[in-house]
């Protein structure tokens, strides 16, 4: 095989992509590409869903499910359609156990809401992901599989989100919905494809993974605009707190979230050794929670228990900074500590862009 | 739950173990706050500062804050569940 092959192939007889054919589609849906790349062949991919009661709208899905295998990704051009009517939390691209879209429990994917949110098996909702959904506008998104979780990817470029709970197999790509009535979606294409390097490693995209539990002191690197995401597999007690810098200028000059025995979850900003809190949510985590800290420019959120936490927004102190520590953690538990970088390699988007 | 915006001033010394926060949250018991003016540390360090932050707490620690000559609430409150609805 030609070394600089980015794509696996998937189907059966060798086709590399599963591309939309011409089918009938259902009222409120529209496929206005079936266009076929050369050197692709399209593949009997998509049916509509079995999405017919109520005031369920349409959503397409894959014919085949397919085995959970990193790399795996299903690759959409979708707008919604906001004439068409419906709530404001679909069209979702998918993962899910079934075809029919509508099984919360079993879905794994990207909404449009305000901000577009993901939707992680285990970890519910997430409110933003802080990319504008706008209404009536394509996006190209692609749902790329772990072992355990997904990459959720906004225009090759951009990650809106990943997870690390979802281990259901075997899972159909689909447009749906989330809710009982849904945003018929616009969909010009969907795609399922096994991409190579770095998405086939199931901490392929991370700047840094530090696996299993760790300890005080250590240092992890991370790009300027970032994930952050760990687990409290056990809380400190008494006064002990669990302290991760990040954005890290010198000794005295950084950015910390801090954990209490209590779970309260608070942003300190320390300049020239001077802090000040900047947030604070109280029993934010409790054992178990995987934390996400999402610093982007002059913002800095966090997500804990599948909640948005609070969102500072004048966050502009060493914001180009890519040094991290996990400085204490007293008598607590953390393990898994991943960094992935909010803007795609240039490598991985490249990946994207043959799909 | 409530969320809305209240002026507070500073308390603590900006050391690691005491940092500068809001006057508020030493006062009532909130489930979460945040700083929306984001004074810089010079400007909090000289003294007599004031911030605006949003904070989301139970009603009726809203209706003591509200209540509260020492605080200025700025926004009328948001009732959280119907910030919820929309996200649903």
């Amino acid at each position: 095989m030609n070394p600089n092959r980015l794509l696996t192939l998937l189907h059966p007889k060798l086709t590399r992509i599963l591309l939309a054919p011409v089918f009938p589609v259902t009222t409120g849906l529209t496929i206005k590409d079936t266009a076929t790349p050369a050197n692709w062949t399209v593949g009997a991919a998509l049916v509509p869903s079995k999405q017919t009661t109520g005031t369920n709208n349409p959503g397409v899905a894959t014919t085949s499910a397919y085995n959970r295998v990193p790399g795996l990704a299903l690759i959409t051009r979708v707008k919604n359609v906001s004439t068409f009517g419906g709530n404001a939390a679909s069209p979702m691209v998918c993962w899910a156990t079934g075809q029919n879209g509508s099984d919360v429990t079993t879905m794994e994917g990207l909404a449009w809401v305000i901000n577009f949110c993901g939707k992680a098996i285990g970890e519910s909702l997430y409110p933003s992901t802080r990319i504008t959904a706008t209404a009536d506008t394509y996006f190209r998104i692609a749902l790329v599989l772990r072992g355990s979780g997904m990459w959720l990817i906004v225009d090759d470029t951009t990650l809106a989100w990943y997870t690390s709970a979802g281990t259901n197999s075997p899972l159909y790509g689909q447009v749906g919905g989330l809710g009982a009535s849904r945003y018929p979606p616009d969909v010009t294409y969907m795609r399922v494809a096994q991409l190579s390097a770095p998405f086939n490693a199931e901490y392929g995209l991370c700047t840094a993974a530090l696996i299993g539990a760790r300890s005080a002191g250590e240092t992890f690197t991370h790009a300027a605009d970032t994930f952050i995401s760990f687990t409290v597999t056990t809380l400190p007690t008494g006064a002990n707190t669990i302290d991760l810098l990040f954005r890290i200028q010198d000794a005295t000059n950084y950015w910390q979230v801090q954990i209490t025995a209590t779970g309260a979850l608070t942003l300190n900003e320390i300049v020239a050794g001077v802090s000040t809190q900047r947030g604070t949510t109280a029993a934010a985590v409790t054992a178990g929670n995987r934390v996400v800290i999402l610093a982007i420019g002059s913002t800095i959120a966090a997500y804990t228990a599948s909640t948005a936490r609070w969102t500072y927004t004048s966050a502009t102190n060493f914001a180009t900074e890519t040094d991290g520590e996990l400085d204490a953690i007293g008598d607590g538990v953390v393990t898994t500590l991943t960094t992935a970088p909010r803007t795609l390699t240039a490598a991985a988007q490249a990946v994207l862009a043959q799909v | 739950m409530k969320i809305f915006e209240v002026v507070t001033g500073y308390a603590g010394t900006g050391a690691l173990n005491n940092p500068y926060h809001p006057v508020l949250a030493d006062k009532y018991a909130l489930a979460e706050w945040v700083d929306v003016t984001g004074l810089t540390v010079t400007q909090i360090k000289v003294g007599g500062a004031t911030t605006t932050i949003s904070v989301r707490c139970v009603d009726n620690t809203y209706t003591q804050i509200n209540a509260d000559k020492s605080f200025t609430v700025k926004a009328i409150p948001i009732e959280e569940e119907l910030l919820e609805a929309e996200h649903l």
